[in-house]
């Protein structure tokens, strides 16, 4: 896929598609994966709605979940604790994305999502290592692994940083920085108000910056007040159950566009997991209508 | 070895105590029958099943292993024909294995229509079911019902506790829940047996988990994490069936209170061996917590 295209429409991550009960169950007897079919789900609801920077939907499990328990070093008890050395044990989402991508037409970018070190650490009791640095190290070194594998098959490789809004480490910068592979477009998604920290992230070695300018429209000016080389990526809807109009989401973007011109990313604010999946699917359509009339506009 | 600070619910499996502290009682044993096309025409599967379900008796009275079949329904077409089988040549309860829940739903039916509910360990309540299987268990309700605490989003201790307990964000409420609001008394729970890698070792230690947070009867089928070990299918089958034989015993070292040990033609060495364990355990048991082991356990007999 082009990614230097205008306005390049995709999400940020987590769709709420989920296999039916039924179907997981009868994985248990059979040696079926309940999860390609909610993965089939989310990606044609991508396609259908217009969306041309697609993920696999995250429908495996919780962001976090879904890392931790398939690093060595994490355990996942009544809360996730790091017992032991954090070390890479094996592909994670590489055999979707594989799969995915081969499936899609070639104007269809793929997008490769890794939870980050930070976040990882963050969610997580330390009960192994004396300092959190060296455990949110490792974890980068162990994510590495999976994003040189998907920086071999996705357009993008996406770091979902969220607990970042929250805290920003000292060893934040060589942790993102060391997951990212050299050869791929990068892009770091970090949610909720930044407007502290959006001089840190600024630093990064980092391709797109993507967050929620739909919640906190304030982001606005905040980097258009600072000086930047990264594309950014805006959040046009929000991720609460309401349903924006077309003209609203189209203002947004006509807004991100006076502040930051075309060359930027059209997405979600977060991931759409917690909604229902006709409402997910609604605001991804509007979202993509609203687009095309700006494009028209435009053009 | 263990015992458990909470208080553990004990059954009555006709006339056998299953659950309880560890050594109190034998482990109640399930033998595969009717498996993924064994015997598929009735007529020439009849005699044979027979002879199974007849050395499984024998055997467990030799060995003072309490067992009884698993009898695997995978259409509808099965039903009758199988559970008139079970009706007619087993003694006392057996054990339905039915993974689609409109089969369990007919037979549920079935089961009413030939007033044999109080003889069925309805195998099992999962993450499948459907409000249809719900309200004919309300309707329907067997005596004794397996809860499978498979969660497919997690394969650690917590997601099959949490699919048990509140329906870990997959169902409404927990599993345990459901099962006794259709009216079910007597619940036994399977930890749910994984392949290696994904999760086969939290199978044994939800055993310990689930003891002490519940208290009831708990075990599981360990038979499938060899069964789905491709490398140990292409060895001998001398090897395979002995290692076969060696996993059923970690449930028991662990707590566990019943095994679904796999094919029921490996009855012999299956039961000899629990209860070798079940003497062993029971021992330890006696020996360092007091534990009171029952009078039909092997450790009194062998």
């Amino acid at each position: 896929m082009d990614l230097n295209q205008e306005l390049i429409t995709t999400v940020v991550g987590s769709y709420p598609a989920r296999p039916s009960n039924d179907s997981m169950a009868r994985s248990y007897f059979k040696d079926v994966d309940p999860f390609v079919e909610s993965i089939e789900e989310a990606v044609q609801d991508q396609l259908d709605a217009g969306i041309e920077l697609i993920s696999d939907g995250q429908t495996r499990g919780g962001i976090v979940e879904l890392f931790a328990e398939n690093l060595k070093g994490y355990r996942m008890k009544r809360r996730l604790e790091i017992i032991s050395d954090i070390e890479y044990r094996g592909p994670i989402t590489v055999k979707d994305q594989s799969k995915l991508k081969n499936s899609l037409p070639e104007d269809i970018g793929l997008k490769g999502i890794i939870t980050g070190p930070w976040t990882l650490v963050k969610s997580s009791y330390n009960i192994h290592y004396d300092d959190t640095k060296e455990a949110v190290m490792d974890t980068a070194e162990a994510l590495r692994y999976e994003a040189e594998k998907l920086s071999d098959i996705c357009d993008i490789v996406q770091i979902d940083e969220p607990y970042l809004s929250i805290e920003f480490g000292s060893c934040v910068k060589n942790a993102i920085e060391r997951v990212f592979p050299n050869n791929t477009t990068t892009k770091l998604h970090v949610c909720g108000d930044v407007s502290d920290i959006a001089e840190d992230l600024v630093e990064l070695d980092v391709d797109i910056l993507d967050h929620e300018f739909a919640a906190n429209p304030q982001l606005l000016e905040i980097y258009d007040d600072i000086s930047f080389s990264q594309r950014l990526s805006l959040g046009v809807v929000t991720t609460e159950p309401r349903i924006e109009e077309v003209d609203e989401i189209k203002h947004r973007i006509d807004r991100a566009v006076e502040y930051f011109g075309s060359d930027i990313f059209i997405d979600p604010d977060c991931g759409l997991r917690n909604l229902k999946t006709e409402t997910a699917f609604k605001k991804l359509k509007n979202m993509v209508e609203a687009r095309n009339g700006v494009l028209d506009e435009r053009s | 070895m263990f015992s458990f600070t909470k208080e553990q619910t004990q059954f009555d499996l006709d006339g056998t105590k299953v659950g309880g502290l560890p050594g109190e009682n034998p482990t109640f044993m399930f033998g595969t029958l009717f498996y993924e096309g064994e015997f598929d025409k009735p007529e020439d599967s009849l005699k044979e099943a027979q002879k199974l379900v007849k050395k499984q008796e024998e055997f467990s009275k030799k060995t003072h292993v309490p067992a009884t079949p698993d009898i695997f329904i995978y259409e509808e077409n099965e039903i009758q024909w199988k559970i008139d089988f079970a009706l007619n040549n087993i003694s006392g309860c057996f054990s339905l294995d039915m993974p689609e829940s409109d089969v369990r739903i007919k037979a549920l039916e079935y089961l009413k229509k030939q007033d044999a509910l109080d003889r069925v360990i309805y195998n099992s309540i999962n993450i499948g079911i459907v409000q249809d299987e719900i309200e004919t268990l309300k309707r329907c309700t067997p005596r004794w019902a397996i809860v499978l605490a498979f969660n497919p989003k997690s394969g650690s201790v917590q997601g099959r506790l949490d699919i048990i307990k509140d329906g870990g964000q997959l169902l409404d409420k927990g599993l345990i829940k459901i099962a006794e609001d259709t009216g079910i008394e007597n619940i036994l729970l399977d930890t749910a047996a994984q392949p290696f890698k994904e999760g086969a070792s939290e199978t044994l230690r939800a055993i310990p988990v689930f003891k002490s947070e519940f208290g009831l009867p708990v075990g599981c089928a360990m038979h499938n994490t060899v069964e789905s070990w491709r490398w140990l299918g292409e060895q001998k089958k001398k090897v395979f069936n002995t290692i076969d034989s060696s996993i059923n015993c970690l449930p028991i070292i662990l707590g566990g209170d019943f095994v679904y040990y796999g094919p029921i033609e490996n009855t012999e060495v299956q039961l000899t061996n629990i209860a070798m364990v079940d003497k062993l355990v029971a021992e330890g048991a006696q020996e360092y917590f007091g534990t009171k082991i029952s009078s039909e356990h092997p450790y009194h007999y062998l």
